[in-house]
């Protein structure tokens, strides 16, 4: 399969500042990470809290920079790109954790939507809203909604929105940083189908963040395991769930089972 | 909008605001005479009283004035009694006074006035024999809109200067934070007289107006900037804001279409809490002498009259102004409270 995307030695540490100009010392959110990412495949990366994991997600949509290494992107550095022309912005889009914070609770799902539309002029002005709302029924929600404000939705029909948002761009990879870890069970299951008819329907390649294995046995071909910065366990799916090798996989895998 | 109207502390101080603020767009109108219309024989005259029966007990429709005519006492004060012998009619909408109508429209005609030869002082009159009612609705044009004005200077500073802040952080933030502090630091009655002082004491009433305006905002905008910064900071991380950038939104435009809109709960609070601020202010320069310049009133500068405690004893009137002041403080203060009840999420107890 093509590469799509190579992450590429990245590393990312956070200063703590403490009282009065004292930096009270450091954290090593990534220690020197390395994968591929295959065009139309679905990673998951597993990890408990504090593994790192957003913070790669974030670097990859380059809402923050790495302090090494770098994103290769088809062959071109990824945040280069990012600074020199942010057009670049509509091939990676993300989707966020929180439904609640995920909208501006001043706009209304049209304004949401046509935002992307016109700063990327994806068609012209008479058309946004045929393609706003042919975009809302691919996410399963009708023209009805349109004219809604956030806190008139639920928290399932906000990631809606929010899945919606990101591939009104038409994007080739989408990164979902723990999308359905604060929805309802019942929920979750809807939201992480849609992604995957999304993901066969558009051609997408997903890079999945989650903490939950069932989740990610549920939706992934692959699966990278992170701990403290540093990838522990990277394979297929069906290798990794009958065989794992490192300790910390394997008791994520039994605490899960309780 | 719809919830201030059930709120009824809220509704009473908007609709006196409204109210005022009418008053002193159509100040020229309302107002029987002009402000610098003196009457040199009617110093410190009483207020007038109205009279529907006269000196023969015969009743009349309109009611009716006459005029004072005074006599020295033994320290050489004025002492007003009426003079019963001629009678003279109040009207509505009379020729009187040339002003110009909401600031351009040349215009003579007045809601009230009395026949010629009359002398109507309603609120009294001051040291030149000037009415103090016309000057009071006059005197609301600069007050009232020079809290407005400065209020309008300071918040778009004060957004601009807190948004970029809070919103790239780091260096710019330090630098801009501050600059702000720094002109916190001085406690602001000096650094207004300070910058008075700075500029000649002579100028014209034009140029002193924006001066005291550019003064004024000078000295507000850092404490708000310093909220407005907190306010984003908390903005920033949110993920909708991720989510514009990640869209490929410039920082400009995120700033403008999202952060700052988010913050309008808040600046709408404030906006209404600090115009009296601003208002006191310049009441303050102009009883000084600092602000508007005497002919033109201002609420400040009438109560100036206000000063000696002789004054207030043999003329009480003349403290009038300060009850006008006391009005729109209070009124802007109770429309604050009304709307961060509103704004508040979790006292919507209306």
């Amino acid at each position: 399969m093509k590469e799509i995307l190579r992450i590429n030695n990245i590393s990312k540490t956070y200063k703590i500042k403490g009282a009065f100009l004292k930096l009270s010392g450091f954290v090593n959110a990534l220690k020197g990470i390395f994968f591929t990412v295959s065009k139309g495949e679905t990673l998951a990366l597993i990890g408990e809290s504090g593994s790192g994991k957003s913070t790669l997600a974030f670097i990859v949509a380059g809402l923050i920079s790495p302090d090494s290494g770098n994103i290769i992107y088809k062959g071109r550095d990824l945040h280069a790109l990012y600074k020199k022309d942010s057009k670049i912005r509509r091939k990676i889009q993300i989707i966020f954790q929180d439904p609640y914070n995920t909208l501006n609770p001043r706009y209304k799902v049209y304004d949401a939507l046509s935002e992307p539309v016109w700063v990327h002029k994806i068609v012209s002005r008479r058309k946004i809203k045929n393609e706003i709302v042919r975009t809302l029924e691919m996410v399963g929600l009708g023209e009805d909604y349109i004219y809604k404000y956030p806190h008139e939705l639920s928290g399932g029909e906000r990631q809606r929105i929010a899945i919606a948002r990101a591939i009104i761009l038409k994007p080739e990879v989408i990164i979902c940083d723990e999308p359905t870890s604060n929805l309802d069970l019942s929920i979750q299951a809807q939201i992480l189908n849609l992604l995957l008819e999304i993901k066969k329907r558009e051609d997408l390649t997903l890079l999945f963040i989650t903490h939950d294995i069932n989740i990610a046995s549920f939706i992934s071909d692959r699966v990278i395991v992170l701990y403290n910065g540093e990838i522990v366990e990277e394979g297929k799916k069906e290798d990794i769930f009958a065989n794992p090798v490192s300790s910390y996989t394997k008791s994520l895998f039994e605490a899960s089972t309780l | 909008m719809k919830i201030l109207f059930r709120h009824k502390r809220g509704l009473i101080s908007f609709l006196i605001l409204c109210g005022l603020y009418l008053i002193a767009i159509f100040s020229g109108f309302l107002a029987p005479y002009h402000y610098e219309t003196e009457q040199r024989l009617c110093s410190y005259s009483p207020p007038t009283k109205l009279h529907f029966i006269d000196s023969e007990g015969k009743f009349h429709f309109k009611p009716f004035i006459y005029n004072y005519s005074f006599k020295l006492d033994e320290n050489r004060r004025r002492v007003y009694t009426e003079d019963k012998t001629k009678i003279y009619k109040s009207n509505f909408l009379t020729r009187g006074d040339k002003y110009k109508f909401l600031g351009f429209i040349p215009f003579d005609i007045h809601l009230f006035g009395v026949e010629e030869g009359g002398r109507f002082y309603l609120f009294g009159s001051d040291s030149r024999g000037r009415d103090l009612f016309s000057r009071i609705l006059y005197g609301g044009r600069v007050s009232l809109s020079i809290g407005v004005i400065a209020v309008m200077i300071t918040f778009s500073l004060g957004l601009i200067v807190g948004g970029v802040s809070g919103y790239f952080g780091g260096k710019v933030d330090a630098f801009l934070m501050r600059v702000c502090e720094m002109i916190m630091l001085v406690p602001s009655f000096y650094l207004l007289l300070a910058l008075r002082a700075s500029f000649p004491p002579e100028i014209g009433t034009v140029k002193i107006y924006f001066l005291i305006v550019i003064i004024l905002s000078f000295i507000g905008w850092a404490s708000l900037a310093r909220v407005i910064r907190g306010i984003v900071l908390g903005l920033r991380e949110k993920e909708f804001i991720l989510a514009a950038r990640s869209i490929g939104l410039s920082d400009i435009k995120i700033i403008i279409k999202h952060i700052l809109p988010n913050t309008s709960s808040y600046t709408l609070v404030a906006i209404t809490l600090s115009i009296p601020g601003y208002i006191l202010g310049e009441s303050a320069l102009s009883l000084l002498g600092l602000g508007i310049q005497d002919p033109v009133p201002s609420w400040g500068n009438l109560l100036t009259d206000a000063m000696a405690i002789a004054q207030i004893k043999l003329h009480p009137w003349v403290l009038i102004p300060g009850f006008f002041i006391f009005l729109t403080v209070i009124a802007f203060n109770m429309l604050g409270d009304a709307l961060r009840d509103i704004y508040d999420p979790k006292g919507r107890k209306i």
